[in-house]
């Protein structure tokens, strides 16, 4: 007759206690994020087209009104925090000059400028700053005929500065923004036009 | 591509640039844009203690002269018509007039506006003409002259203000008025009453095609019963950009003066 041994209790109960000692975790924190990730980020060629309004100070601001303006900048990525661009701009205003005879007629402004561009990154924001310099040019010689120009005077040079925000749509190419710039036109006899724009920008 | 390569490779791209952003820009600045030319005396006034109740504002516009080589062409072209073709033609140049007066006298007052001018061939002066036919009047009949444009009278609002504009169109007519009458022997009532696009009463003696001279000297004459202040602007559109700002070099032709153009 053959005899079964049987383990102790005690036994059995000390290898369930073995087996249900705990694990040690492998994961001890969640893993960085690899976006945004900004070396991906298209950089160099860019170009941008802009749709905002333009508006002179002081009595200039009744006379010319909020101008409906459109721009465009060709620009460059020296390195990640400089760039350097061109920048064509327009904007339309109707005039107001009381009741003289000046008031209703269509006057464009349009504006051809170099600028430097400054940008810090923080992620898919960017704050950037700018300022140039180039040449603006009246379509019409109107504001000769009312005081706000010298007579016959329809071009003078510009200097503008601003600055704005940049956001990154992750899309390696796009990216858009508003901007905030203030200009000063040497041939108008106004203390300056405040711009508002929002672009969209494609880099290449 | 070498990194020092990068800020030549960006002036090349940046300078290519401007050579097809700036010659846009220089197209859509004269794609046609108007030139404005207030009254060189400034505003009129007309009605006040001691003033007459009428008064005139001349605007006389400068365009270059043809050069050489566009005056052979206008030559020989005429040559060609049969007829004399215009250095400044009516369909080339495009005039409005823009106006405000204002009552400045304290009674509702009445205004009125009367447009004369001259083209490179023929000027136009109601008033002159006034004058001289009654100079000759030999009896107490009412001369009546009408003017290019006869502005409606329109009564004004003490401290008021009112604006207007004699449109393209209507100078328009009236160079094509002052070019029939002088050239083409109309009638000047006929004309002047009458518009060509509703019918061509007078104008049977105008050739079909010929090239209409454009008005380039205006001469507004400004009445009012009450101390008023006429001020006026002029605004161009010139197809051939020939309006100079350099008075030593402009167009000065020496146009007829007709002296015609009454009823009786």
């Amino acid at each position: 007759m053959v005899r079964i041994l049987a383990p102790p209790p005690w036994a059995l109960t000390f290898t369930l206690l073995l087996l249900a000692a705990p694990a040690t975790a492998q994961i001890t924190s969640e893993p960085a994020s690899p976006y945004p990730d900004e070396t991906q980020f298209a950089r160099g060629l860019y170009g941008e087209a802009e749709l905002g309004t333009l508006m002179f100070l002081a009595d200039a601001r009744e006379q010319l009104g909020f101008g409906t303006a459109l721009g465009a900048r060709v620009g460059y990525d020296l390195m990640r925090w400089a760039a350097i661009q061109v920048h064509a701009f327009g904007s339309t205003h109707t005039t107001h000059f009381g009741d003289a005879p000046q008031s209703g007629q269509l006057l464009q402004i349009y504006q051809g400028t170099a600028e430097l561009k400054l940008t810090i990154r923080f992620g898919q924001l960017a704050a950037l700053a700018f300022g140039g310099a180039g040449v603006a040019r009246l379509s019409t010689n109107l504001l000769g005929t009312t005081g706000l120009t010298d007579p016959e005077v329809q071009e003078g040079a510009v200097l503008l500065g601003g600055a704005g925000v940049d956001y990154h749509t992750l899309s390696r190419h796009f990216s858009f923004g508003v901007l905030a710039s203030f200009a000063r036109y040497l041939a108008i006899h106004a203390p300056g036009a405040v711009g508002l724009s929002t672009y969209v920008r494609y880099t290449f | 591509m070498p990194t020092s390569l990068l800020p030549l490779r960006a002036g090349l791209i940046l300078a290519r640039s401007l050579a097809v952003t700036l010659p846009v820009a220089g197209l859509a600045c004269d794609t046609n844009t108007p030139s404005y030319f207030p009254s060189p005396a400034g505003p009129i006034e007309v009605g006040a203690m001691g003033q007459p109740g009428q008064s005139n504002a001349r605007i006389t516009l400068a365009f270059r002269p043809p050069t050489d080589a566009e005056r052979s062409a206008l030559d020989r072209k005429s040559g060609q018509a049969g007829f004399h073709v215009p250095w400044l033609s009516r369909d080339q140049v495009s005039l409005s007039l823009h106006y405000t007066i204002t009552n400045l006298s304290n009674e509702v007052g009445k205004a009125q506006l009367l447009i004369d001018g001259a083209s490179e061939i023929y000027s136009y002066d109601a008033a002159a003409q006034r004058a001289a036919l009654a100079m000759m009047a030999a009896n107490n009949d009412e001369i009546i002259v009408l003017s290019l444009i006869n502005g409606t009278p329109v009564l004004i609002a003490p401290g008021r203000s009112i604006s207007g504009v004699v449109r393209e169109d209507e100078l328009a007519e009236a160079a094509l008025d002052l070019d029939a009458i002088g050239r083409w022997m109309a009638a000047p009532v006929s004309v002047l009453i009458n518009s060509s696009e509703a019918n061509r009463v007078g104008l049977e003696g105008v050739p079909a095609g010929v090239d209409i001279p454009a008005l380039y000297d205006l001469n507004v004459s400004f009445a009012a019963s009450k101390h008023m202040r006429l001020t006026l602007l002029v605004r161009v559109r010139d197809d051939l950009d020939r309006l100079v700002s350099a008075p030593d070099n402009k167009f000065e032709p020496q146009p007829a003066a007709i002296m015609a153009s009454y009823m009786r």
